[in-house]
């Protein structure tokens, strides 16, 4: 027998994958392109194409793509009824929630290469001067992303256990926004504090942008990737404590 | 309690309910008992309707003997044997639900071969042999949300049998079905019973569980008022008996 997991991976990419999907991957895949068309038009030098994409992905194209597939990721199943029928058969909560993990970490992934492939095709097409393309870092760069996606994916996942239609993505961003205010306040009063090291990446985990940031010809960050595992990991059992609280049939209220 | 005797030799218990009670905000000021003390043995093989007004209890019962909504401390459920929300008794249940899923990416097909898949069962002809006796072939490739609210009910009704569990649930099954559906779904339920599926419904309509039930649980305020065989009964006695119960508790 197929593992539940596995079967209802790709029940999720059946049920989600359809027109509207491919137009917003696409949609954020010309806005990155455009973006750095935009960027390589002022004069400074070699354009680093693997430095731009990093900005491009990082600032832009992963929040884009996450929000896109991390709105309602959970809520709209238990209140349409899905996650009542899928529970009620011999599935386990967890085994659910790693499929619409998975499956949402594809179709980022699927937005990713999409966004990176549009960038990389208007280089021909620009006559510019472009700096080495250093293909490690581009690497990194890429599974940098890849994590840091699912980072926000797994919070928003969280989120949307306990919290209807858009305000998982909201209450993201305002965290995110006020995380990094208040980051800096008190970063500039008590910069030197080990504590503040760790509950940044509390407030908010930004390890694998860490990782990405520091990595040159000789230095691995190391270090940072495990914060971003750690990241990661630490999100996704939160999630799964969420899911295995939560009253999954509303259909009655 | 007029409780209905059945003979269990050689009958698993398909649900043992034990001291269910059910409140709703118990820390608030004002905590709502919607079940107090529900006791009720359900033998495999029988066909045991639920009834009740609105408000009853009747959707917190199902609930928890679904596993879907934890009862109060003290009390206990088992579907043959196991805890409502277990795979054990997953594998073993089927429910239909009130049709609300109407998704426009799934399609009825999809949908069904999905619950086949999660059972590990591999009956691709008894998708087909389901959907035609409930005159839904030419629907199977349309999405969930363009089906009318009795052929999406079909589907649940299809979705609960297709793995042949040993327990279906059914919640209002004919309260979108048009009267033909109604006396194909009867028959259907005839030969499930022949097979020895146990299935326990809900229902307002009367003569539906007169006609199909061999037990009927009357609840009302949260308890358990009667537990009627309803061999022993005449037909259109269960009228008579509901609007007894229903001056008795003052509703």
């Amino acid at each position: 027998m197929k593992s539940p997991v596995w079967i209802l991976f790709k029940a999720e990419f059946k049920r989600r994958w359809g027109l509207i999907p491919i137009i917003g991957i696409f949609v954020i895949g010309a806005m990155a392109a455009i973006s750095f068309i935009l960027m390589s038009i002022i004069p400074r030098g070699p354009i680093d194409i693997v430095k731009s994409l990093q900005f491009l992905l990082f600032v832009f194209s992963v929040p884009l793509i996450v929000i896109f597939f991390g709105t309602d990721l959970i809520a709209a199943d238990i209140y349409d009824g899905w996650l009542r029928s899928i529970l009620l058969q011999p599935v386990k909560r967890h085994h659910y929630l790693s499929a619409r993990l998975f499956s949402s970490l594809g179709f980022t992934a699927v937005g990713i290469t999409i966004a990176v492939l549009s960038v990389l095709a208007t280089i021909p097409f620009q006559h510019k001067l472009y700096a080495p393309f250093d293909t490690e870092e581009f690497v990194v760069v890429c599974i940098g992303a890849l994590g840091q996606a699912y980072v926000y994916l797994s919070i928003l996942a969280t989120l949307s256990c306990w919290l209807k239609g858009f305000m998982n993505v909201a209450v993201l961003v305002g965290w995110w926004i006020g995380g990094g205010l208040l980051y800096q306040y008190v970063s500039s009063k008590y910069w030197d504090s080990a504590v503040l090291t760790i509950a940044k990446e509390f407030i908010f985990p930004s390890g694998f942008v860490d990782a990405v940031s520091a990595f040159s010809v000789d230095y691995f960050p190391v270090s940072e990737f495990l914060w971003g595992i750690a990241n990661a990991t630490g999100w996704l059992a939160v999630a799964y404590w969420s899911m295995n609280k939560i009253q999954i049939d509303r259909s009655f209220e | 309690m007029n409780r209905a005797t059945i003979p269990s030799n050689n009958r698993s218990v398909a649900i043992a309910a034990r001291s269910i009670s059910k409140t709703y905000s118990p820390s608030s000021k004002s905590p709502v008992q919607a079940l107090q003390n529900i006791n009720f043995e359900m033998l495999g093989g029988e066909i045991v309707g639920l009834i009740g007004p609105n408000g009853a209890g009747k959707s917190t019962l199902m609930r928890i003997l679904l596993g879907l909504l934890p009862p109060d401390g003290g009390s206990d459920v088992r579907i043959f044997g196991h805890h409502p929300e277990s795979i054990e008794s997953r594998a073993l249940i089927g429910y239909q639900a009130d049709s609300q899923f109407r998704s426009k990416t799934v399609r009825v097909r999809n949908f069904l071969q999905l619950r086949c898949d999660l059972a590990g069962s591999d009956r691709r002809e008894t998708i087909d042999e389901f959907l035609n006796s409930f005159t839904l072939t030419d629907a199977a490739s349309r999405p969930l949300s363009a089906l009318s609210k009795g052929m999406r009910q079909k589907v649940e009704l299809i979705f609960a049998f297709l793995t042949f569990p040993k327990l279906v649930f059914l919640d209002e099954p004919t309260a979108s079905l048009d009267p033909p559906s109604v006396f194909e779904l009867r028959e259907f339920l005839a030969r499930r019973k022949k097979e020895g599926i146990s299935v326990f419904f809900s229902s307002h309509n009367l003569t539906e569980v007169e006609q199909v039930c061999d037990r009927v649980l009357f609840i009302n305020h949260g308890r358990l008022l009667a537990d009627h065989s309803m061999q022993a009964m005449k037909l259109g006695s269960l009228e008579k008996l509901f609007k007894k119960y229903l001056l008795e508790t003052g509703k």
